[in-house]
């Protein structure tokens, strides 16, 4: 096992390529299910185990999936992953079911998952395969719960359904347009944060590179004995 | 045979395959989650009509209702005089749209929208439209004639024409005399 590859796969989901934020993927659910934190959680949870099996499955099957068939083949393994969590919600969880029924079944032509299988699941190990689909899953469900959290504050002048006492409701902020809004802020915000982390990280190499120089000049200056 | 044919029959048995394989995986889950659909109906016909008798399900198969382009999925009376209706309509947005209608002394008292294929129909609680529908005369009560919502237009529909179909179904065989309960 490669310990450089798994960190990089599982930093990458998050930061690198944030389905969200920085990949822009998946805008529909992201608008769509972000009116609540609870409801944004459960959306990214269902995601990120469609994303899972639907990526070991493909990686388990790459050498075997003929290349004109791909497409069908994965759409067939996620619908199946998909078809599981409606399956699972509707016995266990029927309320939140039927509040997010259209937009689980809307899974299955979520770009972010079939955008995984074709450039990540069929070219990779089945483990490393599984951490991309946790990696991608975790930033997709922390960029939506992110969202979800402004969106309720304003919409509802609530925190996971939790009325804040001073904060009233603002009234058309809980509409899909001013969900874009929030969206384009935070991912404005979002990749400010890592471009400053990115220049300062930068900024650090640099600044240690001339030092190490130094060093090299002063071991030449020591006499040979 | 040539590798042309080789090709496409090596495609369609790998695809079939992996049909068979998740169908044989669904049909596991499905042993585990599988819900009755009669009992959660009755389970949420109580729960949510607030009526304390016990239900007895009047209709069990889908009807349809002749002069309505909505039909009757379930029917179910309470043993204190509460008709509860899983009624079903198609909408132009999102496919079947299924509408709980329940009735006492012959008024509607509530209406929630059940299964459907549609996103906007928050917009149809927000904008108070099932409130349209209560405490009316059902004998005299057109559905159809009620305002839709702007937004969700195809939703309104929809619940209209289900609430229709409660309506007629009502009129015709239970304040009709014969299963008024």
């Amino acid at each position: 096992m490669d310990k450089a590859k798994i960190k990089e796969t599982f930093l990458g989901g998050i930061i690198k390529n944030n389905p969200t934020f920085v990949l822009v993927l998946g805008t529909c659910p992201t608008i769509a299910m972000t009116t609540t934190l609870f409801q944004a959680f459960a959306m990214g949870v269902a995601t990120m185990f469609v994303l899972i099996f639907s990526n070991l499955f493909v990686s388990l099957l790459r050498n075997l999936i003929p290349d004109k068939v791909r497409i069908p083949c994965y759409i067939v393994i996620i619908s199946t992953f998909v078809i599981i969590v409606q399956m699972v919600m509707q016995r266990f969880m029927p309320d939140l079911y039927s509040t997010m029924r259209a937009f689980i079944a809307l899974i299955v032509v979520n770009c972010i998952i079939l955008a995984r299988a074709e450039s990540f699941a069929s070219c990779n190990k089945p483990l490393y395969s599984v951490l991309d689909g946790f990696s991608i899953g975790l930033g997709f469900t922390g960029a939506l719960c992110l969202i979800g959290i402004v969106r309720e504050f304003l919409a509802g002048g609530s925190f996971a359904g939790i009325a804040i006492p001073g904060f009233p409701a603002m009234s058309g902020t809980g509409a899909s347009a001013f969900g874009f809004i929030v969206f384009g802020c935070m991912m404005a915000l979002f990749n400010f944060v890592i471009q400053k982390l990115n220049e300062r990280k930068e900024k650090m190499k640099r600044a240690a590179l001339p030092l190490a120089e130094d060093r090299v000049e002063e071991l030449k200056e020591v006499p040979e004995k | 045979m040539s590798d042309k044919v080789r090709s496409v029959v090596q495609s369609i048995a790998v695809l079939a395959c992996i049909a068979l394989v998740c169908g044989l995986l669904l049909g596991a889950v499905n042993h585990f989650t599988y819900v009755d659909p009669l009992q959660t109906t009755l389970d949420g016909f109580k729960s949510d009509s607030g009526a304390e008798g016990e239900f007895t399900m009047v209709v069990e198969d889908e009807t349809a209702v002749e002069g309505a382009s909505g039909s009757i999925v379930y029917y179910a009376v309470s043993t204190d005089g509460v008709h509860a209706f899983l009624a079903s309509a198609i909408s132009q947005y999102g496919g079947e749209f299924q509408v709980y209608v329940y009735i006492r002394d012959a008024k509607i008292y509530k209406i929630a929208a059940g299964e459907n294929g549609d996103t906007f129909v928050d917009r149809l609680e927000a904008a108070n439209f099932y409130a349209e529908f209560y405490d009316k005369d059902l004998a005299d009560f057109d559905p159809l004639s009620v305002s839709g919502v702007s937004g969700a237009t195809y939703s309104s529909n929809a619940v209209k024409n289900a609430v229709n179909a409660v309506v007629l179904y009502y009129n015709r065989n239970v304040a009709g005399g014969e299963n008024n309960g």
